[in-house]
């Protein structure tokens, strides 16, 4: 495997997914292996991609220092999912280096691949979310 | 280049669908078979259960082994501007690079096309612009192949009233029944429609020495844990090798037709990689059929251009690579309020037959179904309600209840092919070996985009029809189509200026080159291909084995 950056700010990180699929009575996304999941697809079939997503989570954290004075895992949720609307309709006041929609687009389409797909890919080890769903692939997987 | 030690009878070039079967057909009949495939050959229970990287939802990679890069091909919108695009990107319009070809890994709807798909342009008149045209042959004329193409490579299923006449039963009865079938069955009869089983190659019994389908929720897009799907590489391609007389070479690329001095075609030459460097081999053999998927065979005939035939073998009308088409899928989503979806597999169980002729004011028109098992992750992507947002707890809410509450139902449209829908070959980009590779573009006729509406509004019908409290429906524009049902681009006819091949699927200009996969079909019916692209296989394999 070729040498990468680790993902930076990992605290934000587990707030933005965790604001993506919550937890309930079944795991959120970062309770359900995600940050693995991610970890280790941007470091080989989206490794393109590893930039945005560590500079987006930088710039997250300074829009909402900018808003609440606080870094973006230490608002509530309801901050939270404020915060991620508007940074999903560009609604954004502090300088993004990365386009705040395509990114938070991304970890959307991400945090939901982790989540939903199979143990072999990282996330999901105790198909949790197929156990949430209904799904059941009636073969070994 | 080196050259084969032997010369063969017959070489194939593909080990799909076609060629799988073509190579079955002639070795039993006593010929000697080389079969060229550019993927590698695999056992089901090896083939990946990835959820994210397969013939289904190719998003990072697909399971079946074949080394994506350095195959690129050139996508072409609609200002002709050409895009250098991936195997993973959909405008590449992929089928799997494996031994059995999609069959390994497909869905295996086992559809007759109607008596009426052979005559497109008789029943409804050709519209301008249009390349509609009728078949050389008759369902009559194809009716005997398909029969055995059912009972040689194994169908299940059972008829519909609505179904194309059939000289004897299906081997095999369908898969059980499933909470959506019944559902929908009684639907259907509130509306009058029709319904039956979606004919399948897959063993409901045990059949061929392999035993029945045990109802996975992972079928298509996967290999078979039970080796009960009915592929070409399980059936008559294995009974090719088992007489001894066909050679399978896997890792095989062919990059083109061989001729004499005079033009005429003797063999193929193809590349491998011997410990990573590429050995080119020239092949020799009395007959060449080419099956090597609808663009791959174009591709093949374009870039070998002769004296005689200097825009490629076959071409001199200019047909080669043209009408290009797939399937538009038009649909609908429904989402009821108790639980409708039992996860049995395959899933697809049934089917009409109702709209696929004779839907006043349009031109053709459609099967629908119900949709396979859908993987978690596809149903996420495609299955939520317009507008609604993919985060939050509402959309981890919304998983929860409607993966089990939901019907899908949709259905290949029978396109109307259009000349500028084609490949062609760029000279500027090249394969891993030097090959030019193919660009894509076109759009299939706009009547297609009206068939498509009315099929979709025919599926909002029946989920309504069958209690679903939200409906939604979506209909393609009629743009380009191909991908895993892709043909067209070297149809049968009886005119050397305006088709490629014969009625037998002999390239018109040659004595010795075949065609045998979608390439072939002149129109490519509302139905899913395989058994047709089968049963033309069958019916040039014997054909070939008569002139040999």
């Amino acid at each position: 495997m070729t040498h990468h950056p680790p993902l930076q700010q990992s605290l934000t990180l587990t707030a933005v997914i965790d604001r993506i699929i919550p937890a309930d009575d079944y795991p959120s996304a970062s309770e359900n292996g995600v940050l693995v999941f991610l970890d280790r697809l941007l470091a080989t079939d989206l490794a393109s991609q590893r930039d945005l997503v560590n500079a987006g989570l930088v710039a997250i954290d300074a829009e909402a220092q900018s808003r609440h004075g606080l870094p973006f895992a230490s608002l509530d949720a309801d901050r939270q999912d404020a915060l991620l609307t508007d940074i999903e309709a560009n609604r954004v006041s502090t300088a993004w280096s990365v386009d705040a929609r395509t990114w938070f687009q991304l970890l959307v389409r991400l945090t939901n691949e982790g989540y939903y797909a199979d143990p072999g890919n990282g996330a999901n080890l105790d198909r949790a979310s197929w156990k949430m769903i209904g799904f059941d692939p009636r073969r070994p997987l | 280049m080196r050259n084969e030690s032997i010369d063969y009878d017959v070489i194939i070039v593909g080990a799909g669908a076609g060629g799988g079967v073509a190579a079955g057909v002639l070795a039993e009949a006593g010929r000697s078979v080389l079969v060229l495939e550019r993927g590698a050959a695999m056992r089901p229970g090896e083939i990946p259960l990835d959820h994210l990287r397969n013939h289904r939802l190719s998003q990072y990679g697909v399971n079946t082994q074949c080394d994506l890069d350095g195959i690129p091909r050139v996508a072409v919108d609609a200002f002709g501007n050409g895009r250098t695009v991936s195997p993973l990107d959909g405008a590449y319009h992929l089928n799997a690079f494996v031994v059995g070809g999609g069959t390994l890994v497909y869905g295996a709807q086992a559809w007759r096309f109607l008596p009426d798909d052979f005559r497109m342009a008789s029943k409804y008149g050709s519209p301008e612009g249009s390349s509609l045209a009728d078949w050389p042959i008759s369902y009559d004329d194809l009716e005997p192949w398909y029969d055995k193409v059912e009972w040689e490579v194994g169908v299940c299923g059972a008829p519909h009233k609505l179904s194309s006449p059939r000289s004897r039963a299906y081997p095999m009865p369908p898969v059980p029944d499933t909470l959506s079938r019944k559902l929908l069955q009684a639907a259907a009869g509130k509306l009058g429609w029709e319904t039956g089983p979606v004919p399948l190659l897959i063993n409901s019994v045990t059949y061929n020495g392999r035993p029945a389908c045990e109802q996975c929720g992972m079928c298509v897009g996967f290999g078979c844990p039970n080796d009960s799907k009915n592929g070409s590489q399980n059936t008559m391609l294995a009974r090719a090798l088992k007489t001894g007389r066909c050679t399978l070479v896997t890792g095989a690329t062919a990059d083109r037709l061989l001729t004499d001095a005079r033009g005429r075609v003797t063999g193929v030459s193809y590349f491998v990689d011997t410990c990573d460097t590429p050995t080119r081999i020239a092949a020799q053999a009395k007959v060449v059929i080419v099956a090597a998927s609808a663009v791959e065979t174009a591709r093949l005939l374009l870039n070998s251009p002769t004296d005689r035939e200097p825009n490629g073998i076959g071409n001199n009308a200019d047909h080669v690579g043209r009408h290009l088409n797939g399937h538009s899928y038009p649909g609908a989503n429904g989402l009821f309020d108790d639980i409708v979806h039992d996860g049995i597999g395959p899933g697809v169980s049934i089917s009409t037959l109702q709209f696929n002729h004779d839907n006043p004011g349009l031109i053709g028109g459609g099967m629908l179904a119900n949709e396979f098992v859908k993987l978690p992750i596809i149903f996420q992507k495609g299955s939520f309600p317009p507008g609604m947002s993919r985060w939050g707890i509402e959309a981890k809410r919304y998983m929860r209840s409607a993966f089990t509450r939901s019907l899908h139902v949709q259905g290949p449209v029978q396109d109307i092919p259009s000349p500028s829908a084609r490949v062609t070959i760029d000279r500027d980009v090249r394969d891993r070996y030097g090959i030019p590779v193919v660009r894509i573009g076109g759009a299939n006729h706009p009547e297609t985009a009206r068939v498509c509406n009315s099929m979709r509004d025919r599926a909002i019908e029946w989920l309504t029809a069958a209690g679903a409290k939200k409906v939604w429906g979506w209909a393609p524009t009629g743009g380009l189509t191909g991908g895993q049902h892709q043909s067209g681009t070297c149809r049968m006819g009886n005119d050397p200026k305006s088709s490629v091949t014969d009625a037998w699927g002999r390239v018109h200009s040659q004595e010795s080159l075949y065609i045998a996969d979608g390439g072939l079909h002149v129109t490519n019916g509302g139905l899913n291909p395989v058994l047709t692209i089968m049963a033309l296989a069958w019916r040039v394999a014997d054909r070939v084995s008569q002139v040999i």
